[in-house]
């Protein structure tokens, strides 16, 4: 019975470091997603998923990282825009431009996707380097000094 | 390799090969747009835009002499109030550029021929045209011979350019990463402005008021219809013209004049259609070439006398393009240190104030029409020689550098003759050149030359009187216009004022300017200008009280000094105009509203009635049902232009269908291209009721007046059943067919506003010309701004832009005066406040401090 508790708590604490892990990196994730909006190179974009990916160990947890950091980033740098720049009614022309009138919103849940997909992709690249890098990185740190 | 390992490589190759997949389609250019990545993902394109002037801003500014302070009031217009004139030309320049970079830099890069640059390939038959006249070589030359004479102390004008440039470079320099929507879209940043782009813009302006092709229309249609039709259709004067300047006497209803000894030869016919019809093929230059029903501007001024406040009224309308975001900049500009203090529009990109008042004096312009473009024609002598007034001469050579879009630099060379630029070259392009055979054409205009255009300006807001105003004057040289002056001393005036060459013409035997010269002949030279302030006609307070211009006839038949104008307008406006100020007095600022947007067509009262007439003569008290509903409808009708009328439909169509059947069939069986001013079917229809041009020579029979007037009746009203799909008159509202439309400046539908139904039409004071002739018409020219200024209380004058003062697309500022004043005929108060202290508070919408850094 103990030793099932002892078991129970190992799982949970787990867990718990698992939800830690998850919440750090997207915080983290979302800070470095603001930062790069000062950097007019959009492609940069997958480098939040990467890190917050990297620093989880379950997949479902790099992605779901790396997707909210990004997204949330986006989601509230996009409502400040609209509120300090009037920058919806720009999104209204241009989705004029390529769809048709009224279609600002199309073009604002467009981008909220890409940076929802990027952010999940950058979770997945991270994860995967991490993987692939994590017997190194055992090896460097089981190495006696 | 442990599973592990293997089963990470897989997700990475995976990941990271739809993350590749994604990147790539989001970086490529689609569908015209750039990229939509770099558009629309934030932190870059859409996101970077700019918004509104914040509430308070203080930017600290090196160079900066003093402080100074910018209101916005609450049409987002910038009142600028500084200590020193340094000071205020750079803030106009930040200001200009904060509120229109973009249409600035579009507009330099026209002059300059850096539009391919951008916007590729499809350009460059633009930029070539625009490099071959010539505009942007007199822009440089003008600014050094400028700077020469700053430096000999004759002149003290670069420092306020300077300046002025100055704050536009320094906005442009701390904006790179926060600028207006179009460069996302095109994908470009602006460079450095100098002053030579600002030059370059006084010559676009030249460009858009007098460059035309009159003269070689007019010869082909001189060879098509012979000289005695050509005399009777297109000769001059005009008829029922009332003189700008009333003082050299009046014309009544004279038939038109005669006297040309010009024989049109095949082969120059053939030369000039071939050049005619390239140009047609560039579609920037369509709009000189194409028919236009609108082109002018209206201006008055009433006395004291005539005014309801005992001191003059002015008032001006310019008629251009109607842009988004529109042409004029508003903005008043105070200096403590020269007492400057003046209120008005310029254009972006230029310093100082092009149209407005000053504490002292205000101005408006209308074009004037007058001939300051010649074309000449050269018999060439082998490649590299052409023979000028019987003598064999080298071409001599210029090469310009194109940087197109995605191709590199290209070299382009203009061949000039001693007259100017080889405008023939730049169609080689398109194949024509052997169709030219041994013939060139080249334009001889009074912009390729020095302009002193800015020092007029520079003049104009300085002046204190009249005397001063007429000395600032003869510096206005290449923009001719009809610059209508009050001052709050009570004297009114008006000198139709440019820069017009004097030709070696003897009784305008070849034409005067109206039809190009055999320069291998040596016809046409210019032997020299006629002086502006002794050789022109001008008015000082007439005895009328009033003085008005709408692009008619500058002076009566008294005026024999010189040939100045080959077209003019038709003068409908100018009728209306003139009947409604001399009937009036004690006429307010509200009257003034009223006439500015006045829809009454003199047009239509001077046709309608005849046809009403010629209806009743024909067809008694029964005419066909169809015919006596359009009757009872012209009947009633008071010649209101208005959109929800049907009347004007009516009356618009059957003038289209009257003027077609009237001429068509004679015009195209003598190849004729262009038709006759319609004041002159005006005058055929009520003094030449026996015309032979209402017989339609391709029937057996003779029409007469009445019958082809009948005719076009009937084919508007099948015309007009077909398109509203309803026999019914009640439903042929004007405002369906007749719409006005504000286009984006390259033409981006979600930017622009509009079309609105429209009120007016091209002959009446508030215009809107549109061509109905295929269905539904887009007017896009008309007022670019509407000024009424009170000598009274100058900070009762009123005006409004057709757009908004900002060229930001997400702005309240870029329609707002469209939508909220200018279509409904209304006006916003100028508030012409001499300190901030005095400035209304509650207009008061932003204030930016620009700081001197280091402190004063």
């Amino acid at each position: 019975m103990n030793l099932l508790f002892i078991f129970y708590l190992k799982e949970v604490s787990k867990i718990e470091e698992q939800y830690r892990r998850f919440i750090y990196t997207t915080i983290g994730a979302l800070c470095l997603t603001m930062l790069l909006t000062l950097i007019p190179v959009w492609q940069l974009i997958v480098i939040p998923g990467i890190v917050a990916g990297f620093f989880n160990k379950q997949l479902r947890y790099a992605v779901l990282s790396g997707l909210t950091g990004v997204t949330l980033s986006w989601l509230i740098y996009m409502i400040v825009a609209f509120a300090t720049r009037n920058t919806f009614a720009i999104l209204e022309q241009i989705g004029e431009l390529m769809v048709g009138g009224g279609f600002g919103w199309l073009i604002f849940l467009i981008v909220l996707i890409i940076g929802l997909i990027m952010g999940a992709l950058g979770g997945g690249i991270g994860y995967s380097i991490s993987v692939l890098l994590k017997p190194y990185i055992e090896q460097r740190m089981r190495k006696p000094n | 390799m442990r599973s592990e390992n293997k089963r990470g490589l897989i997700e990475l190759s995976i990941f990271a090969a739809i993350t590749i997949l994604i990147l790539t389609i989001f970086s490529v250019p689609l569908l015209g747009l750039p990229s939509l990545g770099n558009l629309l993902m934030p932190g870059n394109g859409v996101w970077n835009v700019p918004g509104e002037v914040p509430a308070a801003e203080r930017l600290n500014i090196e160079g900066l002499r003093d402080e100074v302070t910018v209101i916005r009031d609450e049409w987002g217009v910038p009142h600028i109030y500084a200590n020193f004139e340094e000071d205020m030309f750079f803030a106009q320049g930040y200001c200009h550029a904060q509120d229109r970079l973009f249409q600035m830099d579009m507009l330099r890069r026209q002059v300059r021929g850096r539009l391919s640059e951008i916007l590729g390939e499809d350009f460059l038959s633009t930029d070539k045209f625009m490099l071959a006249t010539g505009m942007e070589t007199w822009a440089i030359n003008t600014v050094n011979r400028l700077q020469e004479m700053q430096s000999n102390g004759t002149i003290n004008l670069i420092p306020v350019i300077e300046h002025y440039v100055d704050g536009i470079n320094y906005f442009i320099n701390t904006h790179q990463n926060s600028l207006p929507l179009e460069y996302s879209l095109i994908g470009f940043k602006p460079t450095e402005w100098t002053i030579v782009d600002s030059m370059c813009i006084v010559q676009l302006m030249a460009m858009e008021l007098t460059w035309n092709y009159n003269d070689l229309y007019r010869y082909l249609n001189l060879a098509a219809l012979g000289p005695a039709n050509y005399t009777e259709l297109f000769g001059l004067p005009l008829p029922y013209q009332i003189p700008i300047c009333p003082n050299y006497g009046s014309f009544g209803e004279i038939p038109m004049g005669s006297g040309l000894k010009v024989t049109p030869t095949s082969e120059i016919k053939t030369t000039i259609s071939s050049f005619i019809n390239a140009i047609e093929n560039i579609d920037y230059l369509k709009q000189f070439a194409e028919e236009r029903e609108l082109e002018g501007s209206n201006n008055w001024v009433v006395d004291g006398v005539k005014s309801s406040t005992g001191y003059p009224i002015l008032c001006n309308d310019m008629h251009l393009s109607w842009t988004m975001p529109g042409i004029w900049y508003e903005q008043h500009l105070i200096a403590e240190d020269t007492g400057f203090n003046v209120y008005g529009f310029q254009i972006p990109g230029l310093p100082l104030i092009a149209v407005g008042h000053n504490q002292y004096v205000g101005w408006g312009f209308t074009n004037t029409g007058y001939d300051v473009l010649d074309w000449y024609y050269f018999n060439t002598d082998g490649s590299n020689k052409y023979i000028y007034n019987n003598t064999s001469m080298d071409f001599t050579y210029k090469t310009y550098k194109i940087n197109v879009k995605n191709q590199g630099i290209l070299d382009f060379t203009v061949r000039n003759t001693i007259q100017g630029p080889v405008m023939s070259d730049v169609i080689g392009d398109f194949s024509l050149s052997d169709t030219l055979g041994d013939i060139v054409i080249s334009s001889k205009w009074t912009a390729n030359n020095y302009f002193y255009t800015l020092l007029a300006a520079n003049g104009f807001c300085r002046a204190e009187n009249r005397a001063d105003f007429d000395n600032a004057s003869q510096y206005w040289t290449t923009l001719a216009q009809n610059i209508v002056y009050g001052d709050i001393y009570g004297n009114i005036a008006i000198r139709p004022t440019g820069k017009v060459p004097i030709r070696n013409d003897p009784s305008g035997m070849f034409g005067n300017g109206t039809l190009p010269y055999n320069a291998s002949n040596g016809e046409g030279e210019w032997i020299g200008y006629i002086d502006i302030l002794t050789g022109l006609p001008s008015t000082l307070n007439p005895s009328q009280h009033y003085l008005a211009s709408a692009n008619q006839i500058v002076a009566g038949p008294d005026y024999t000094q010189y040939h100045l104008q080959s077209e003019y307008a038709d003068g409908y406006r100018a009728r209306r105009i003139n009947e409604l100020l001399n009937r009036s007095t004690n006429i307010s600022l509200d009257d003034m509203k009223l006439i500015q947007n006045d829809i009454n067509s003199t047009a239509a009262r001077a046709f309608i009635p005849t046809l009403i007439d010629v209806i009743n003569y024909e067809y008694g008290t029964s005419p066909p049902s169809d015919i006596g509903d359009v009757l009872t409808v012209l009947e009633n009708w008071g010649y209101i232009m208005s959109k929800d009328l049907v009347a004007p439909t009516i009356y618009r169509k059957w003038r289209d269908y009257f003027m077609e059947f009237t001429f068509n069939d004679e015009f195209t069986e003598l190849g004729a291209p262009s038709k006759p001013q319609v004041v002159v079917l005006e005058y055929l229809m009520k003094e030449v009721e026996n015309s032979p041009w209402f017989d339609n020579i391709s029937t057996p029979g003779i029409e007469s007046r009445n019958e082809t007037m009948l005719l076009a009746l009937n084919a508007t009203i099948n015309w007009l059943t077909e398109f509203y799909h309803s026999d019914d008159p009640s439903s042929w509202i004007w405002g369906d067919i007749h719409k006005i439309y504000f286009e984006h400046l390259i033409q981006l539908p979600s930017l622009s506003k509009g079309p609105y139904p429209g009120d007016g039409e091209g002959f009446t004071i508030n215009p809107a010309g549109a061509n109905i002739r295929n269905g539904v018409g887009y007017a896009q020219h008309g007022a670019s701004e509407r000024m009424i200024v009170d000598f009274s209380n100058l900070n009762r004058t009123l005006s409004v832009i057709p757009s908004g003062q900002r060229g930001l697309s997400n702005s309240k500022h870029y329609s707002d005066q469209l939508e909220q004043l200018f279509l409904q005929g209304k006006y916003h108060f100028q508030y012409y406040a001499n300190t901030p202290a005095n400035f209304p508070t509650n207009s008061h919408e932003s204030t930016i401090y620009f700081l001197p850094k280091g402190g004063v």
